[in-house]
């Protein structure tokens, strides 16, 4: 809302502060001032009216609040009644149809009207607010709009077919061309200004081109109306049109002030063209909307603002902004005027006395309450703790957006059938909510390769969605990348790319920080970015809780990839309940050293890993303390197809030490276990 | 017969002094002293051969035996200490260049900015006595909006421009500000009230200060005899921990539907030569930036999750995480933290 500081000051001095100090008056009363612009010999101030203050949309209510603001006189809106010749029952008939949408609608005749620009100090008035100059009775009407906050429309009297206006629905939905050329779509439940064949205008929105005022127009019906807030909202909003009149219709304008703006546009206009104006006018209210009257017990100002506020200054500041005060001691009744529908409860006063008496005079004191131990979200110590220890091992944070563009999901080929799609994007591409991490950390992977990374590390712990029957279902999930080198170059260090190893161990590091132990690593249900021969999905004994491995190669071509990317996610609530059932359970330390034993076997290259540590722990003997593989080695040594993998396993009893012989019969033992289950064969150095 | 013995002793110390002479290693001391000494060494054997002597030629050859033992014994221990203060010698004289740099197991990563934020925050409202909650980002009309006073066709509902979901049935909704939670927490836990809920919240707005998804931390303190000096104490005190004490913070009347009174919270700045920075309390002020809105918690929110609004009052606020973190760094497009730009990230490491 653009208010020049020469129009404000028409109805009130303001005590003769300038437009800086007004400025900043305005702003510490809720009224942010966000701009002040010197023009000419006057000043624009530029102000951000929040959608509770209809009234702050004209140049009285601005004043109104510097009145208040520096106690100063506030000038009454004009009420001069211009007279005319004729009644205007004869001449035009007016009917509403709706009176839920249209409580009230007024309008009078004017005949003879002289369609010209209107003076040079009007036209550029309204430049300096931004509204175009058009003519004397258009820019009558915006005038005065800006000045009392009443919206009101001219209808070429002419072209009024019927010589009628009907405020109605429509039966049907039926297109409509409104001034700006472009051709709207009318269903039944937006509020029309019709003549007797049809629409004229969107009625509180905008009108059409047929009833438009024209330099050919000899006599025009002015239309000032209180409309339903909610009806205009809804037009307004569907057609996507917000209008300077919709913006005030739909916040509500003063329903007991329309025939004030009625006059004194009429005022205006014949002043402006010379036209003559039926000597009465229409005015069908036939429920008059009755001011407000609220209980204000005075003890509700200190209760919400910790202190009171002495009684003739709250008086003085209500009867300032427009409310009438009946009763007196410590518990008024006020009567609220009806420009201000954002005030209807006792706190809505306490707010209007507090904020014209500046917050500043509130002191600020800190509350006694009770001590609390304060409690925690599941998982959010776990989530902290993860954050920083990955962020340890390596890794960035990321965050990125929980919506992806649909190239983004067809691309990653994320499950279509439990797509959450965006009904309203930001631009033009169709999106969806995330189902995975993956996708947002493989992009940042490769804008940062793009930049000269030569090693990425990130991680994410967010929320996916997938749509789950009539629901949105939202799950945490921890996920991470990694590509390029292994460590950071350096000069001892060999210049190694990461490969399916170090994505794996971060995640059995994961899984040990949150004692999931006993982990199978399979090709089950791999998600359709990765590739099936260097991924694995991970569980435990109770079920599967995420996947690691290698971006399918396809998946990295598209992307522009020149090095394997690997990629883990995890669901983070299982990691978080298996760490809050993870005590540590104390246990004395083996006071004795263990015996080491290792063997190297040659096996058959499709024999896995795991099935080798499976099998020796299989052999139940109670001295096994642990089972490392240590080395594996696949080569032209070798006969084809066979590799050899190196364990130590360490053996311990908890109560003695072992003898070196008792250490070789168990170890043998295993061995030849191991040679007639899986047919290995020993390899000896 | 000891005559042999003794010969025998003397043709031992003789090679074994010869080989003494040649020891070098500390293995091969070792293995020399096993050779020797041990318990299966060539001076042992010959002890072990004393039974087959008579009572006068015991004490000669055992004496001798003996002579032999303790004197390569000394010859070995002074030959074992030359041996270790040469190892000394020779390691001392081994030079690293010490400028070289160190071997690390990985480069640090760090945690995302807004989480440090977040972080930070959190635990001064935690030193407050604030519990942490967490909600739902896929909300619907009721929570988002009606229960907070929104009712459908509230022009303060074009406040925030939502993005809504396709879904069969009820409109589903990402949120827009963390509010909701306010209403979900009141809905199981009775007055007192105090918690913050920290999380994302959605748009749709895009440019340099405007992200489609942002964070906040939403705040609600709720029990009898809050007022408004609490509100502004509370949130004061907050400021101060993250900006210092003598930041310079004004409290500006508002709007929210939700809150009444309603304020915003801005911080003075002051333009140098060098730039924008905060202003100090005493200090000129050049502008005044928004940080967070806040309020008195509206009669209409208390009735909806049936509290008695003559019995209870509190205050609420939210703040945006993303624009506290831009004041405290400097930063200036609200982009860069969803872009994982590595050199953006590691300059908060």
């Amino acid at each position: 809302m653009r208010v020049p500081l020469r129009w404000l000051k028409e109805f009130t001095d303001g005590r003769g502060h300038g437009a800086e100090d007004i400025a900043d008056l305005l702003t510490m009363a809720g009224l942010e001032v966000e701009l002040c612009e010197a023009r000419g010999d006057d000043t624009i101030l530029e102000l951000a009216v929040t959608p509770n203050r209809p009234d702050c949309l004209s140049i009285y209510g601005v004043a109104r609040e510097v009145a208040a603001l520096c106690k100063c006189k506030l000038r009454a809106l004009p009420r001069r009644v211009p007279e005319g010749d004729g009644p205007i029952a004869g001449r035009v008939h007016v009917e509403v149809h709706d009176t839920i949408r249209c409580p009230r609608y007024a309008a009078r005749l004017i005949e003879d009207v002289t369609i010209t620009p209107s003076p040079r100090s009007v036209q550029e008035r309204l430049e300096a607010i931004g509204l175009r100059a058009i003519n004397n009775v258009v820019d009558a009407t915006n005038y005065v709009m800006w000045e009392m906050g009443q919206p009101l429309h001219a209808y070429d009297f002419e072209s009024l077919r019927g010589r009628c206006i009907h405020v109605r629905r429509l039966t049907e939905e039926q297109p409509f061309t409104t001034l700006d050329g472009i051709e709207r779509r009318i269903l039944p439940e937006d509020l029309m200004i019709c003549d007797g064949e049809g629409p004229m205008a969107i009625a509180g929105v905008m009108g059409g081109s047929h009833s438009q005022v024209t330099e050919q127009t000899r006599s025009i019906v002015l239309e000032s109306a209180y409309f339903a807030p909610t009806s205009i909202r809804r037009t307004s909003k569907r057609l996507g049109m917000t209008t300077e009149s919709s913006r005030r219709f739909e916040r509500g304008v003063d329903p007991n002030r329309m025939v004030l703006a009625l006059q004194r546009v009429t005022d205006l206009i014949c002043q402006w063209s010379g036209g003559r104006p039926s000597e009465d006018w229409y005015d069908l209210y036939p429920t008059p909307i009755e001011a407000l009257q609220v209980d204000f017990p005075l003890t509700e100002v200190a209760r919400l603002l910790g202190q009171p506020m002495a009684a003739t200054e709250m008086r003085g500041t209500l009867g300032r902004l427009g409310f009438e005060i009946e009763g007196s001691g410590a518990r008024w009744s006020v009567r609220v005027p009806t420009d201000r529908p954002d005030v209807t409860r006792t706190v809505d006063l306490v707010e209007e006395v507090a904020r014209i008496a500046g917050y500043d005079r509130i002191p600020a004191r800190l509350p006694s309450a009770a001590l609390q131990t304060p409690r925690m979200p599941k998982g959010a110590r776990l989530a902290s703790l993860m954050r920083h220890r990955l962020a340890a091992l390596g890794f960035y944070e990321a965050i990125h957006y929980a919506f992806h563009p649909q190239a983004t999901a067809e691309q990653f080929r994320w499950p279509k059938a439990t797509h959450v799609r965006l009904a309203n994007p930001l631009g033009q591409e169709e999106t969806v909510l995330r189902s995975s991490l993956t996708g947002g950390l493989v992009r940042a992977a490769e804008r940062n390769f793009r930049h000269g990374a030569t090693s990425v590390r990130f991680f994410e712990l967010g929320r996916v969605f997938t749509q789950a029957g009539d629901a949105v279902a939202e799950e945490v999930r921890l996920a991470g990348v990694v590509g390029g080198l292994r460590h950071p170059i350096a000069w001892m260090t060999d210049q190694d790319v990461v490969n399916f190893f170090d994505i794996k161990g971060v995640v059995e590091q994961i899984a040990d920080w949150v004692g999931l132990s006993m982990l199978q690593w399979n090709a089950e249900e791999l998600p359709k970015f990765l590739h099936p021969g260097q991924s694995a999905s991970v569980s435990d004994d109770a079920a599967r809780f995420g996947y690691c491995g290698r971006l399918h190669p396809h998946l990295e071509q598209s992307l522009g990839l020149d090095q394997p990317l690997y990629a883990f996610e995890l669901m983070f609530d299982r990691l978080a309940s298996a760490a809050s059932g993870c005590r540590p359970q104390y246990q004395v330390p083996v006071r004795h050293p263990g015996v080491r034993r290792d063997v190297a076997l040659l096996v058959d290259g499709s024999i896995p890993a795991q099935a080798i540590v499976e099998a020796i722990r299989a052999s139940q003997n109670r001295w096994i303390r642990s089972v490392e593989l240590f080395d594996i080695y696949e080569g032209e040594r070798l006969p084809a197809g066979k590799k050899s993998l190196a364990y130590a396993i360490q053996y311990l009893d908890v109560r003695r030490t072992l003898t070196d012989e008792e250490v070789n019969v168990a170890h043998a033992d295993i061995v030849k276990g191991l040679v007639e289950k899986l047919g290995v064969e020993v390899r000896t150095a | 017969m000891s005559h042999d013995l003794l010969g025998q002793l003397e043709q031992i110390e003789h090679t074994a002094r010869a080989e003494l002479a040649r020891l070098a290693e500390p293995d091969a001391v070792q293995a020399f002293r096993v050779r020797y000494l041990g318990r299966k060494g060539a001076l042992t054997g010959i002890l072990r051969q004393m039974g087959t002597l008579t009572a006068e030629e015991r004490p000669r050859v055992g004496q001798r035996a003996n002579e032999i033992k303790t004197c390569l014994e000394h010859e070995l221990s002074r030959l074992q200490q030359a041996l270790q203060r040469q190892a000394v010698s020779s390691d001392l004289a081994d030079r690293l260049d010490v400028t070289l740099p160190g071997r690390r197991l990985s480069r640090l990563g760090h945690v995302h900015p807004i989480t440090a934020m977040m972080h930070e925050l959190q635990t001064i409202f935690l030193g407050l006595g604030f519990s942490i909650h967490d909600g739902p980002n896929v909300e619907n009309e009721y929570y988002n909006f009606e229960a907070l006073n929104m009712p459908a066709d509230h022009p303060a509902r074009d406040m925030q421009d939502t993005f809504y979901l396709h879904s069969e049935g009820t409109h589903c909704l990402l949120r827009t500000h963390t509010s909701p939670v306010q209403i979900r927490v009141m809905e199981h836990q009775k007055p007192p009230i105090r918690v913050i809920v920290p999380g994302a919240v959605f748009r749709r707005d895009a440019d340099v200060t405007h992200s489609p998804m942002f964070h906040q931390i939403e705040g609600l303190f709720v029990d009898e005899g809050i007022n408004f000096m609490h509100l502004k104490g509370v949130l004061t005190k907050v400021v101060e921990e993250i900006f210092g004490d003598g930041v310079c913070a004004r409290f500006r009347p508002s709007y929210f539907p939700f809150t009444e009174p309603s304020a915003e919270m801005d911080l003075g700045y002051t333009k140098q030569p060098d730039g924008v920075r905060l202003a100090r309390r005493g200090e000129a002020v050049s502008g005044w930036l928004e940080i967070l809105g806040c309020g008195m918690v509206d009669p209409a929110v208390f009735e909806a999750v049936g509290y008695d609004a003559s019995q209870c009052t509190g205050f609420a606020f939210g703040l945006g995480v993303e624009r506290i973190a831009m004041l405290k760094w400097g930063i200036d497009d609200i982009r860069e933290f969803f872009e994982s730009d590595v050199r953006f990230l590691e300059q908060f490491a």
